[in-house]
């Protein structure tokens, strides 16, 4: 039988649409802005200035911080100007404009199609490289991923994951990527499970995906026929159901632990890498490329087949420019999201640009975005029952009404991912996750300051 | 209440009587809206999810916390503008609506003598020709406000303008002075031979001043 994870969970239509478009390269705008902003943690510090010459590769930003990545020029050209400009959001955010004047890498980076299998010794000089190119988790969250790849004292890495089921609807970028860029995702697992200490790595892919499972099995059985390094890795299909790409639901599907409140994956040993962070690694590692480009998909049931696409995009392209590539933003469209339209965000300025962690321009239609008039909740508990962190999201909401943080923290809505399957499932049209998000920000504040 | 301080040991700081002010001025004509908030009717909820309806990410969202927060019923939208309203006899500066507006646009405020007051009614830091794109009434940094002002009151910082109340004396240059209108004189009498200025109500006649202003410019 397929393996999930075990608690809650719901089954939202998965729309993938767009997931046999092959992936295409954005042709490169006049401008970019880059957001010093494209990771969790501290924003980084800009080191260029207005006049400066940048190649694509170069650093432009530094880690203001442990939890901080470096940033790079994803064009080359001229540093136009550093300041505020708005984000996704509409919030102010330092980026660095540049005027892009032809396409000239920095030296020692690898642009050719040659797969580069044999995986460097030094664990410590790959640690560095992956730092120093910026990558950081490409599943939503855009943690550093070097910092994820070195365990704290005392804790072990026993597994491995690597984050293929995007369970999110309507996204297909991963699953395209696992298709064409199979071999090299298998290298980038292969190096991080080396970093790591060699555990076994599970590459655990949703079955409406049967292409990237074929790809990614192929990929791995090749690899570990025609090189060393690579046993102990293998493909996992797992059972669709949202949200199965969340780092703790992945964990218990894949092998069946649980993650304590409050606690880290590598409690129970394991380390969660998203696919396209794999291949970001990769990059990194092997070609000395560092992270300025990802792939996005422009999807949306209001747009017709030929609209869809998989772009790879590089970071600081402003959204509307890709729209307009795209062929436009169709009429029908209401709301324009970032991300999966679980927990993506609804874009509130298309003139934002396009950051390390872009996965879509998702254009819903005004029906699909409607809220039902909220009613009184009626105790049916299914929010409680679609919950995949086994919170009872309509007692949460009460309490947070009432500003109870003891009550919120004891029914532990610290751990609340906020993957929208009790709102999804509210038949009274509760806004539970709007209600339990802010609340969950207080007690952890809460938390935070008791330390 | 020096008594009852007698009473209990402690002692009573003398304090000027407040009131809670809305530096906002960014009604529905002033401050168009950009995109549709569908979501939770709470600034919080909003403030959290993104920047606002509006070209401006420092201003009023008008969901109301406040009025909620407010114990004693100070504190209304107006649906003309979509702006909270303080009623002045009923707030008792108690401080719980500047807790509970996650933009801090709201600011405890002197009374002033006679009730009468001078602020600058915006809070938006963005660059001049960014603040008043986004909004009509915003204020944009300019400094001619600090300049004019003989008691060095007003200070400019992050393009925003800000009127110390302690140092404020009432003299309403600023007002005249500013050219958006973004500095508000709230409850002077009506002086005889100008007819536009300064009126008797607060806000809502304030606002010709900002609508005139631009136009002699």
């Amino acid at each position: 039988m397929m393996k999930t994870f075990s608690i809650g969970g719901i089954h939202p239509s998965d729309s993938k649409i767009s997931k046999d478009c092959k992936i295409e390269v954005l042709p490169l705008p006049s401008k970019v802005f880059i957001s010093v902003a494209q990771h969790l943690g501290a924003p980084a510090t800009p080191i260029v200035k207005a006049g400066d010459t940048v190649k694509v590769g170069q650093v432009i930003a530094e880690p203001a911080g442990f939890i901080s990545a470096y940033v790079h020029s994803s064009v080359s050209g001229t540093v136009k100007s550093v300041g505020p400009r708005k984000d996704l959001a509409g919030n102010n955010m330092t980026h660095i404009e540049i005027d892009v004047e032809g396409d000239e890498w920095i030296e020692g980076a690898d642009l050719s199609d040659t797969l580069v299998t044999a995986i460097p010794e030094d664990n410590k000089a790959i640690l560095e490289k992956i730092k120093m190119c910026g990558v950081v988790g490409l599943g939503g969250a855009t943690f550093p991923a070097h910092v994820k790849l070195c365990p704290p004292p005392g804790k072990v890495a026993q597994c491995l994951i690597l984050n293929g089921a995007e369970c999110e609807p309507y996204l297909t970028s991963d699953n395209r990527i696992m298709i064409e860029r199979s071999k090299e995702i298998v290298v980038g697992a292969a190096i991080m499970k080396q970093v790591l200490g060699g555990c076994r790595t599970v590459i655990g892919i949703e079955e409406n995906k049967p292409e990237a499972i074929q790809a990614m099995s192929a990929a791995v059985a090749e690899l570990q026929k025609t090189a060393k390094g690579y046993d102990g890795i293998s493909v996992m299909t797992l059972k669709k159901k949202y949200p199965q790409g969340g780092e703790k639901q992945l964990i218990d599907a894949v092998m069946g632990r649980q993650v304590k409140s409050m606690g880290l994956p590598i409690d129970v040993g394991a380390v969660v890498q998203n696919v396209a962070t794999s291949l970001a690694v990769y990059e990194a590692v092997q070609k000395n490329i560092p992270l300025i480009t990802n792939v996005m998909t422009i999807t949306g049931d209001c747009l017709p087949l030929e609209k869809q696409h998989n772009y790879k995009f590089r970071i600081g392209m402003p959204l509307s420019y890709i729209a307009e590539v795209a062929g436009g933003v169709p009429e029908q469209a209401a709301k324009i999201i970032s991300g999966g339209p679980m927990m993506g965000k609804a874009i509130a300025n298309m003139e934002a640009t396009t950051v390390k962690g872009s996965s879509s321009l998702l254009y819903l239609t005004a029906e699909q975005t409607v809220r039902g008039v909220e009613s009184a909740c009626i105790r049916c508990g299914k929010c409680a029952e679609a919950c995949p962190m086994g919170l009872e999201p309509f007692l949460l909401q009460k309490y947070a009404r009432r500003n109870m943080t003891d009550e919120l923290e004891e029914n532990a809505v610290q751990d609340c991912i906020e993957c929208g399957c009790c709102l999804y499932s509210c038949p009274a049209n509760i806004p539970l996750l709007d209600i339990i998000r802010i609340a969950k920000d207080d007690v952890i504040r809460i938390i935070r300051t008791r330390k | 209440m020096q008594k009852v301080a007698a009473v209990l040991g402690v002692e009573v700081a003398v304090k000027e009587p407040q009131v809670a002010v809305v530096r906002c001025n960014g009604t529905c004509e002033n401050r168009p809206r950009t995109n549709e908030y569908g979501g939770y009717q709470s600034c919080r909820v909003k403030a959290a999810l993104y920047s606002g309806d509006t070209g401006c990410s420092f201003g009023c969202l008008g969901c109301g916390d406040c009025v909620a927060a407010c114990q004693f019923g100070a504190i209304s939208m107006d649906p003309a503008t979509g702006l909270p309203v303080v009623d002045e006899e009923k707030c008792t500066a108690c401080g719980a609506c500047v807790k509970a507006c996650p933009k801090a646009v709201i600011e405890l405020r002197n009374k002033g003598r006679r009730n009468m007051r001078v602020f600058v009614s915006c809070v938006n830091k963005d660059k001049g020709a960014v603040a008043r794109k986004a909004c009509k009434a915003a204020c944009i940094g300019c400094g001619k406000c600090a300049k004019v002002c003989p008691f060095e009151a007003i200070t400019v910082e992050n393009n925003l303008a800000y009127i110390d109340f302690t140092k404020c004396k009432l003299c309403k240059k600023c007002v005249a002075e500013c050219p958006t209108g973004a500095i508000h004189a709230v409850n002077f009498p009506v002086v005889k031979p100008k007819p536009e200025a300064a009126s008797a109500a607060p806000k809502p006649e304030a606002a010709p001043v900002a609508e005139n202003k631009p136009k002699e410019e």
